[in-house]
């Protein structure tokens, strides 16, 4: 018990050092700091399919198992396992693009977002318009916006792990705030 | 254009994500509104805090489902059983990442090194050759002229004239004798060795004793 509470003091890249040597319990406890945000985030990115995020959740980890030599220490373990995160997603998008395609269908129907009333405490209304807006936003805006809001992680480790300019994260946070703040304006009583 | 606001105001980023538009100073204000209006900005202020408030809500709410950990625990477990640990080592030894300076300082010495090396000069070891000029003396008997029979009686024996022959002897720094090796260097070279062992002998060396002359004499002969 002592052990955890010791490995609960160590940093990411530290625990990651001892995954190298099998340790198990370095993994326990980086897989319980990095599990929820992981799968929040795929739930995100993948238009809630919990199957999916789960399944990506899993895949991720069991990459750190396999290849953790292919993390630099000279990096931050976070920006490295969100970049493998957003890699991810972007392989599932050509895919579900393909699907699409090849279906020619309309796509994914999405539940249609009556507009709110003017009380504001309707907090489960304002979460269906978010999820609605944020799943219509497309795949680059809806990251950034993400990344920086939902894993808090700053614009430097945005441009970091999409491996862009800090500009463009810059540019793409703006344009994602401004399209939602145009969506959900229903809900802010100052504006109605 | 309205795209690259937060990269023409800095600050604005910063400021929607921390105070609404009544919070903010004047001097801000008046930064701010040369990039959007007070409704927008509010708009936006609105939309990334609600949004933070919803994220980390929903955040709470899950719960990772164990059997993934046990899952991936159960992976991790097999897959160091079956893992040669040599191979472990060179995987190790060949992921090992440092700084590109270090490399860099290495190779660039061991270049240094490579062109210190190749532009030294090559010393060969030359050895002088010193020459000395032995004289020696020869008795051979001598050709009577012609002439000169009426000189001399019959029956007087030939007289040994004495015939001075002066031979080059060359031999290296080291010791290492370069004469030919006819037999007649060989006789010249012996008398030239006795020589110089009577010599050394007279002059009392310790090196020479009569017995190691004795020996040198009954080779040499």
């Amino acid at each position: 018990m002592r052990f955890l509470q010791n490995l609960g003091k160590k940093t990411d890249e530290e625990l990651l050092q001892l995954i190298r040597d099998g340790n198990k319990e370095a993994f326990s406890v980086l897989y319980s700091r990095y599990s929820i945000k992981l799968y929040n985030f795929f739930l995100r990115m993948l238009d809630k399919d919990h199957g999916k995020a789960e399944d990506f959740t899993h895949d991720l980890f069991l990459k750190i198992i396999e290849n953790p030599f292919l993390f630099d220490m000279n990096r931050r373990f976070d920006t490295w396992v969100f970049h493998i995160a957003y890699n991810i997603c972007k392989n599932e998008y050509r895919k579900m693009a393909v699907r699409n395609e090849y279906q020619q269908g309309p796509g994914k129907d999405l539940p249609v977002i009556t507009e709110a009333g003017n009380d504001r405490s309707d907090v489960l209304k304002f979460s269906e318009a978010l999820d609605h807006h944020l799943q219509l936003l497309d795949e680059r805006h809806k990251m950034v916006f993400l990344l920086r809001y939902q894993q808090e992680i700053s614009i430097r480790e945005i441009a970091e792990i999409l491996d862009c300019p800090e500009g463009t994260v810059k540019s793409r946070l703006f344009t994602a705030i401004k399209r939602l703040s145009k969506k959900l304006s229903v809900f802010d009583p100052k504006i109605n | 254009m309205e795209d690259s606001f937060f990269d023409k105001m800095p600050g604005l980023q910063k400021l929607l994500e921390t105070k609404s538009f009544s919070e903010l100073t004047a001097k801000e204000k008046d930064e701010v509104l040369i990039a959007i209006g007070q409704d927008e900005y509010d708009a936006c202020h609105a939309v990334i805090t609600e949004s933070k408030v919803h994220f980390a809500k929903e955040q709470k709410e899950l719960v990772p489902d164990p059997a993934i950990l046990r899952n991936l625990l159960k992976k991790m477990e097999s897959r160091r059983s079956r893992q040669n640990p040599v191979l472990l080592m060179l995987q190790k030894l060949f992921t090992f990442r440092m700084p590109v300076y270090q490399p860099a300082f290495v190779l660039a010495f061991f270049a240094v090194l490579l062109f210190v090396q190749g532009n030294r000069k090559h010393e060969t070891i030359r050895y002088l050759a010193m020459t000395d000029t032995v004289y020696f003396e020869k008795q051979i008997p001598a050709a009577i002229p012609p002439g000169n029979q009426s000189i001399h009686p019959p029956d007087a024996p030939a007289v040994n004239t004495v015939k001075t022959t002066s031979y080059k002897h060359s031999h290296s720094a080291a010791g290492t004798d370069t004469t030919g090796h006819s037999p007649n260097d060989q006789y010249i070279k012996n008398a030239y060795q006795k020589i110089q062992l009577a010599a050394l002998l007279k002059r009392g060396h310790p090196a020479f004793d009569d017995s190691a002359l004795m020996k040198f004499l009954v080779v040499a002969n």
